[in-house]
């Protein structure tokens, strides 16, 4: 039988396709050995909140959209009150998922329930990146990016979490893309304002897009202007060429999208939307390790956000990034052109420089990190793959000089093979080797997480590790007799261990801060710099500075298990 | 459409500098890929075994005599040591002032880190296993002629202050030190005065600001005046950033009074934990 063949256009979607279905099953399989994350249990309990409230509403139920019941799910009086503080869309699809997977299928445990949504976000966004960089430049380069944008450890790690990093990326980039159909058709910026308005009810980040798209719309505008007329004139000529209604998908569509999207903006928006922004624009800055200083005030370093991806990309994607830019610079300087008429380049220039510029400004707080800064992490893998397809094409060409007799398109293939493989395979081993403890670790230019440890570089945060000593902790586990747990920063995810079955009974949480620890039998400290006291509390309780257990990864102390005397000797 | 990158090496040169020159940014991507991948695959191959660390633990085990201090390097590694090493220290030795009062140190480094402790100090005694080194270190005792920290309560406190001067085990720089906690009111002075205590040729101590949250809200530093018989003799301002410093002074061996002035700088200067503890020394 004969297989029919499948057009181009036909191939690349199917690839995008498994591209789509292997990094998202890849990120849901992998996440069931993730710790839960501090923030994650807020965003898994009013994910159900507010999908509850969705069901009620499509199901017709009386009062549902009444300001008092809208106010009870979404909002309250104090800034966090309904985690009003974070738009809505990604714990509405949490709380979503978790229903319709968990409770409804069976399917997953509750956790990946409400994990799946990040996961398939950030599956979109590994396919939508080859299908961008298919378009401009080819699809090797655009497989490459994409395999790199999946394999980065820290990025891979946000990818399993209910939180909004991986999505905001997920969409910030389909924005991106969103922008250019707006660009060539005429209906194009609904698409433009519903991606806008999706990264927008997803995060407060992407509130900077417009500072991405205006000016390279501005030059796309410049550029398309007619030779001859006043100034004016063709300024207006080459804005009319640039289908206005981008900034209509952009002013307009997509702030309606974050309305629509989010019920405690329909009334009252003005101020709820300012007591949104506000709350970020004067976020308490948390305590942040970083080249072994404790920040918690501005102004803080410049370099924070160059630096540490410098150190948490794997190396040779740091490498291949170069080359790529490298290359995109060296021909813009020679008049050619890098990227066609579109200027992609220039976008993803932009792109990345709007998501990282704020963290140059000395006053924007840092704790978070990478996460913070990630939507500016596709640029750099897309630049990768760029730089990975001309090193292998000047490599082949410098080959076919010195060796004419030799095959030149076996030449090539083998350059590409060699180099995509080993550039990706160790951005893959780099990722799994990181996983689950992936915000512990520091790539090979830092010298590993004990390099990382010795440059005095934030070791984790969210407390998601302790997940690594519950096998530690049931070990003292007995019948009936309760040995209550002080769980440090993981507190509150300790019932939800418990929930998952992963936690053995008779191990309760003890509470916080001295009070739980007087209660406790066993106590463990999460390894940050400003937890330092922890320890020394438990030290003063337990009258002994002798952890029983250490979480290490790579040699590194993550977290210390603590057990009194009296329950080691029964 | 696809990459359409021109072909470099139209230049002259030989064949060979040609191909070299083509070559070298893929070389130098698959070295850094290679590399990358060589240090993950040895990330684990470094760290010190059990077995390491029980060898060194039973080696301090046996030798080691209770006015002897132990010690670890880099500072990360301390939660690994203190699971080994743990049973012979005690919350007094992990949270002392300062290292002085010791007769010898006790040192496991890793991968040849040493203490700050023990800087200027010669080994007399070294041991290796795998990456860790365990080196012994004699030094001559301070020897204290009155402790005001463990004899805090012969301390008169007065002067403004929230609750009274305490004992605590506190987090100052991020480590752990045994200190006499006060809480002057915000602009306002405590004292703490030990009267007709005895006297070496000098006192030695350590103040510093306790707890990251309050060093985090509090922005305004404090201070801590030390007055001998009444004499203005040190004045140390302790600020967010300033660590646990030291400070010294010289005095005459004999009886005297001893006057420790702690001050919170500042009107805003609310809930500022000053935290000090210092010694008569011979």
């Amino acid at each position: 039988m004969r297989i029919p063949a499948i057009s181009e256009r036909w191939r690349n979607r199917l690839i995008a396709f498994l591209l789509f279905v292997f990094a998202s099953g890849l990120v849901i399989h992998a996440q069931r050995d993730q710790g839960i994350a501090r923030d994650e249990v807020v965003y898994m309990n009013y994910g159900t909140r507010y999908a509850d409230w969705w069901v009620d509403f499509a199901s017709g139920v009386d009062g549902i959209t009444h300001k008092d019941t809208i106010t009870k799910h979404f909002g309250g009086a104090r800034p966090t009150d309904g985690n009003r503080e974070h738009p809505p869309l990604m714990k509405t699809l949490f709380g979503l998922s978790e229903r319709l997977l968990h409770d409804e299928l069976g399917w997953t445990s509750q956790t990946t329930g409400y994990r799946v949504p990040t996961a398939l976000a950030n599956g979109l966004l590994v396919s939508l990146v080859f299908l961008f960089v298919l378009g401009f430049w080819g699809r090797t380069a655009g497989l490459a990016s994409a395999l790199l944008v999946l394999f980065l450890p820290r990025a891979f790690f946000h990818a399993g979490l209910a939180s909004f990093d991986a999505p905001v990326v997920a969409f910030w980039f389909a924005s991106l893309m969103a922008y250019y159909k707006a660009l060539q058709s005429k209906w194009g910026f609904l698409w433009l304002g519903l991606c806008t308005g999706l990264t927008l009810a997803t995060k407060h980040n992407a509130i900077m897009l417009p500072a991405v798209l205006l000016p390279h719309y501005i030059y796309l505008v410049w550029r398309m202007r007619p030779p001859a007329g006043n100034r004016v004139w063709r300024l207006w000529a080459g804005f009319r060429e640039c289908r206005p209604q981008v900034l209509l998908g952009l002013f307009v569509v997509a702030p309606a999208v974050l309305i629509a999207l989010w019920p405690w903006l329909w009334f009252d928006t003005q101020t709820h939307l300012k007591e949104w922004i506000g709350f970020h624009l004067g976020h308490v800055h948390y305590n942040f390790e970083y080249l072994g200083t404790n920040w918690n005030a501005p102004p803080f370093p410049w370099h924070v956000a160059l630096v540490t991806t410098l150190v948490t990309v794997p190396l040779a994607t740091l490498v291949a990034a170069l080359s790529g830019f490298i290359m995109v610079v060296t021909r813009y300087r020679k008049g050619e052109r890098a990227d066609g008429d579109g200027c992609p380049a220039f976008l993803l220039f932009l792109s990345a420089g709007v998501a990282i510029g704020p963290f140059l400004l000395r006053s924007t707080p840092i704790f978070g990190a990478e996460k913070h800064w990630a939507p500016a992490i596709p640029t750099l893998c897309i630049f990768a793959g760029l730089g990975l397809v001309w090193m292998a094409k000047r490599a082949s060409d410098s080959i076919e000089l010195a060796r004419p007799k030799w095959n030149r398109k076996l030449v090539h293939r083998a350059s590409v093979a060699l180099l995509l493989t080993t550039v990706i395979g160790a951005a893959w081993l780099e990722t799994s080797h990181a996983h689950p403890y992936s915000l512990s670790h520091y790539n090979a230019l830092a010298g590993g997480a004990a390099g990382g440890a010795d440059l005095g570089m934030n070791r984790q945060f969210w407390g998601y590790s302790a997940r690594g000593v519950v096998p530690y902790v049931n070990q003292f586990a007995k019948g009936d007799v309760s040995a209550p747990v002080y769980t440090h920063d993981a507190s509150s995810a300790w019932d939800r261990y418990r929930r998952e079955g992963l936690l053995l009974g008779g191990l309760p949480n003890a509470g916080r801060e001295k009070a739980g620890i007087r209660k406790s039998k066993i106590a463990f400290v999460v390894h940050e710099k400003h937890f330092a006291r922890h320890d020394y509390l438990v030290w003063e309780a337990y009258k002994k500075v002798q952890p029983s257990f250490v979480l290490l990864y790579d040699g590194v102390p993550i977290i210390s298990v603590y057990v009194r005397d009296e329950l080691l000797r029964q | 459409m696809a990459a359409d990158v021109p072909a470099s090496n139209t230049d002259g040169g030989s064949a060979f500098a040609k191909l070299a020159r083509g070559l070298v940014p893929a070389v130098l991507t698959l070295a850094a890929a290679l590399y990358s991948a060589l240090v993950v695959c040895n990330a684990g191959e470094s760290e010190a075994t059990s077995a390491q660390w029980n060898r060194l633990a039973a080696e301090v085990q046996g030798a080691r005599t209770a006015t002897e201090l132990i010690v670890f390097a880099p500072d990360w590694i301390d939660p690994i040591g203190r699971q080994y090493l743990g049973d012979q220290m005690d919350v007094e030795m992990a949270s002392r002032m300062d290292s002085a009062r010791y007769s010898g140190i006790w040192e496991v480094g890793l991968d040849g880190a040493r203490a700050r402790e023990t800087r200027g100090l010669i080994a007399d005694r070294t041991l290796e296993a795998g990456p860790l080194s365990l080196r012994h270190y004699v030094q001559a005792p301070a020897k204290v002629v009155f402790d005001f920290t463990s004899k805090w309560r012969e301390g008169k406190s007065s002067g403004p202050m929230q609750g009274r001067p305490n004992l605590s085990l506190q987090e100052v720089d991020f480590a752990p030190h045994r200190c006499i906690k006060v809480v002057p009111r915000p602009d306002q002075t405590a004292i703490m005065t030990f009267e007709g205590i005895p006297l070496g040729s000098k006192i030695v101590g350590y103040v510093g600001l306790a707890d990251i949250f309050t060093r985090r809200d509090i922005r305004d530093p404090g201070r801590l005046s030390l007055l001998v018989d009444g004499e203005l003799r040190e004045t140390v301002r302790a600020g967010i950033d300033d660590g646990w410093q030291r400070f010294e002074i010289a005095t005459s061996p004999g009886w005297g009074t001893v006057e420790f002035r702690l001050t919170a700088v500042g009107a805003k200067a609310l809930d500022r934990r000053i935290c000090f503890a210092a010694e008569a020394r011979e």
